[in-house]
């Protein structure tokens, strides 16, 4: 009897070795590859462009021009969002959501999962021969209300602050309106009558020009990595005492940051491409590959 | 008892082996991994930056340092969420500006509803464009000329057009009677405020008309703005050959020379002139007298008779035919040839009349969902089924390159199939190739008529949304330039090729090597 004892204690133990055995083949045949095919449909924020790209081109093994024509980077991030619960987009890389696009998600009746996989910051920008170094979040927010309206009152040349702003749908504008937050105290943008008088009536919000006088913002990565020789001719601004850089954005230190996010559907089937990317990007591989981006790592 | 509680024992290690396999069910979701270490891919492509190089340049577009030439640049495209179209989602809007070939930017990027190269017919080569501001309204009343150096900048009203006015001079003018002669270097010699009418300049002289209804009198002005032949109460403009038709004060009619003789003997009624394309191409005059009505006197633009024809309708004299050498007329839906009066085409085809296309000098002659492709001599290249548009391709009308379907099906969002497909068809073997490359495209154009380039769209029949596919094939090389684009624009100036391309993240605008000169990111 004691046989037969052993020989049950041997075959469970023996079951139980198998079942083990079969996780490890299911890992084998799980083992997901991406085709120009089933590639998920991506899109999102403009400064998140290169790492789309470059996610696109490592996991595809193709290069970075054929990567950048299959997805699109552009738009509003309320936009983008709209485009993921619209199912236009299977997995966007973007800011947080702003409450226009929660809103749009709830009447749509669609949930979302996101997990943030970097910072950016909104950073300000000047003139190289402005003699003005840094900015105080308080003096920030009454340049944009109008109440500061010479450098001088910042320790500068007695000149006129011209404080551009960014067109209401551009991924900056929706940054400082976030961050920044002034609501209706913020005051009216200076118009391009220079580009007007050339060109017909023309009365487009202003471009940042770095002419002396001017100041301008934008978002960090966007500036030190995609806009190249912009800071030749134009200096970043610290604001606090604190210079934005990848150091004091990725510790804080730096006010006015703000977390990127990669994003699907929830109810993205568990073998979906999209999250099968998804998971991939906030990988340790997925991470790696947004450090040699440049880009903050969460 | 012993046995059972063994065996209970047993029973339990099994289901518990069971059980731990469902932890192993999320591990069993499918995973990506890069084999090693992550692929070298290269680095991020940042845009140029968009600094003005000639910084002094002054509002009125006058430099302070020579340019050379300059080329059109897309600052950024923008989509707004409105639509202009139906079938839109959005409207993108382009922001130009102008560098220098080797992307030395001289303005500024701002949003522009139309730009474009142009040449006059003796060869002042400039640009034509209109702007917009962030309402991209596609309607602005004022438009630009700027000549390809760069120099000087125009505004005109709406509609306006350049055309030459002899002696190195462009005469710019629009509908409206606004008529102003400009040097090549943009300084005005004279403009006209008080016409009711004008012709283009030909043989170096313009018919104006001053005043309206009987009390009309029409004048010859030279490029400095000098009355030098008229006054007549009726003036045609010069054809290439120096001949003109005119009323004189008595309300005899007949052809004129450049010094205001008379080129025939016989006096009519009435002249009219056609030309065959624009004022430049070879033309007819049509005389008539009202003693006569329904016979009209055809000569040629050097005044030679052609012969007389019977119309049973005054009107039908508007559509005289070129085609080729042969010259067409048509009465009743029936065409004849204008030299020997014999009959075309009768209107087996229907009564619908046909449409000659130039410079392919073949004649679409369609009835409901049939179309035949006729040559000058009446012979049929092709009769197609619901063939919409078509170019030849060969230029020896072998070779036609058709699409069926109709833009229409588009915007009634109609399921559209292969009935869209553009298609080469072989007039010789009376049978469809293939459609291109074996991909589907939906429109087909040549970006100049010398047909070296060729851009193949392919429209997103999904959604009916704007997203569109364009490629830009090379026909001189035979490879493709430029695939999966949102936009391609090609421009030839002083002999040398330039591309703007714009895919949905970029713009950038590419010399004839396809190296990049300037590279924006969209916003």
């Amino acid at each position: 009897m004691k046989k037969l004892i052993a020989f049950a204690l041997v075959l469970a133990a023996l079951l139980s070795c198998v079942s083990g055995c079969g996780t490890t083949e299911d890992n084998q045949e799980n083992s997901f590859v991406f085709t120009e095919e089933n590639y998920p449909k991506m899109g999102g924020s403009l400064a998140n462009l290169p790492l789309g790209e470059a996610v696109t081109a490592t996991v595809l093994g193709i290069d970075r021009e054929k990567a950048s024509s299959m997805i699109v980077f552009e738009g509003s991030t309320t936009d983008n969002y709209e485009a993921l619960v619209d199912g236009t987009f299977d997995i966007i890389l973007a800011y947080e959501m702003g409450d226009d696009a929660i809103a749009y998600a709830n009447e749509k009746g669609v949930e979302l999962e996101m997990t943030a996989i970097g910072a950016d910051a909104l950073v300000f920008i000047c003139s190289l021969e402005n003699t003005v170094e840094d900015l105080s979040d308080e003096q920030i927010k009454e340049i944009y209300k109008g109440n500061i309206t010479s450098w001088d009152e910042l320790g500068g040349d007695n000149h006129p602050i011209i404080a551009y702003q960014r067109n209401k749908d551009s991924g900056s504008q929706t940054l400082f309106d976030k961050l920044i937050n002034l609501g209706d105290q913020l005051m009216e943008a200076p118009k391009d009558h220079q580009v007007g008088s050339m060109l017909g009536l023309l009365e487009a919000v202003a471009d940042y020009d770095n002419s002396k006088d001017a100041l301008g913002y934008t978002v960090y990565y966007y500036l030190t990595n995609m806009e190249g020789g912009k800071l030749d001719t134009s200096k970043l601004l610290s604001v606090n005492g604190v210079a934005p850089t990848n150091e004091t954005i990725a510790s804080g230190e730096y006010p006015y940051v703000n977390d990127f996010y990669v994003v699907i559907r929830k109810d993205a089937a568990e073998d979906s491409p999209e999250r099968v990317l998804y998971n991939w990007i906030i990988s340790e591989q997925g991470k790696e590959l947004a450090r040699r981006e440049n880009y903050v790592v969460k | 008892m012993k046995r059972i509680i063994l065996l209970f024992i047993a029973v339990l290690l099994f289901l518990t082996a069971c059980e731990s396999t469902e932890p192993a069910k999320e591990v069993s979701t499918p995973v990506f991994t890069v084999n090693g270490e992550l692929p070298d891919i290269g680095k991020f492509s940042a845009s140029k930056p968009q600094e003005r190089f000639y910084k002094e340049y002054t509002p009125e577009f006058i430099p302070s340092d020579d340019y050379g030439e300059i080329i059109p640049f897309i600052g950024n495209r923008k989509t707004y969420t409105t639509s202009r179209f139906f079938g839109e989602k959005g409207t993108n809007v382009y922001s130009y500006g102008f560098c220098t070939p080797d992307g030395k930017i001289v303005t500024d990027s701002s949003p522009h509803n139309y730009i474009e190269l142009l040449s006059t017919d003796n060869g002042f080569e400039y640009y034509y464009m209109s702007v917009t501001d962030d309402s991209h309204d596609t309607y602005y009343p004022r438009e630009y000329f700027i000549p390809k150096s760069g120099k000087w900048c125009l505004a005109a009203p709406a509609y306006s057009h350049i055309s030459d006015a002899g002696r190195e001079r462009i005469l710019i003018s629009n509908p409206d009677m606004h008529f102003a002669v400009y040097d090549y270097d943009g300084k005005m010699i004279f403009e006209l405020t008080d016409i009711s009418d004008f012709s283009y300049y030909q043989n170096g002289l313009s018919a104006i008309t001053i005043g309206e209804g009987d009390s009309a009198r029409c004048f010859y002005i030279d490029s400095d703005g000098n009355k030098v032949l008229g006054d007549y109460r009726y003036a045609t403009d010069f054809t290439q050959h120096g001949i003109a038709g005119v009323v004189d004060e008595n309300g005899d009619c007949y052809l004129i020379d450049t010094k205001g003789e008379r080129v025939i003997e016989k006096s009519y009624k009435k002249v009219r002139i056609k030309h065959k394309s624009n004022h430049n191409s070879p033309a007819l005059f049509i005389l008539s007298d009202d003693s006569l009505p329904g016979v009209y006197d055809v000569y040629t633009d050097d005044g030679g008779f052609v012969n007389t024809i019977t119309l049973s309708n005054e009107k039908q004299w508007l559509n005289l035919l070129y085609l080729g050498n042969c010259v067409l007329y048509d009465n009743d839906g029936t065409l004849y040839t204008l030299d020997d009066r014999k009959v075309y085409i009768n209107n087996t085809f229907g009564d619908r009349y046909g449409t000659v296309y130039e410079p392919f000098d073949v004649i679409k002659y369609s009835v409901n969902d049939r179309t035949a492709i006729l040559d000058e001599n009446g012979n049929i290249l092709a009769n197609l089924f619901d063939m919409y548009s078509f170019e030849d391709i060969s230029n020896d009308h072998r070779y036609l390159l058709y699409r069926s379907g109709e833009y229409s099906d588009f915007e009634k969002k109609y399921e559209l199939t292969d009935n869209s497909t553009c298609y080469i068809y072989d007039t010789a073997e009376n049978k469809k190739l293939f459609p291109l490359n074996g991909e589907r495209y939906d429109y087909i154009n040549f970006t100049t008529a010398d047909k070296r380039y060729v851009k193949l769209y392919s429209y997103n029949y999904e959604n009916h949304e704007n997203a569109r596919n364009v490629t830009l094939y090379d026909t001189q090389s035979q490879r493709v330039l430029f695939k999966d684009t949102e936009y391609v624009r090609h421009m030839k100036l002083s002999g040398k090729d330039y591309f703007l391309v714009c895919t949905l993240n970029s713009c950038a605008l590419y010399n004839s090597e396809l190296d990049i000169i300037y590279k924006s990111h969209n916003e």
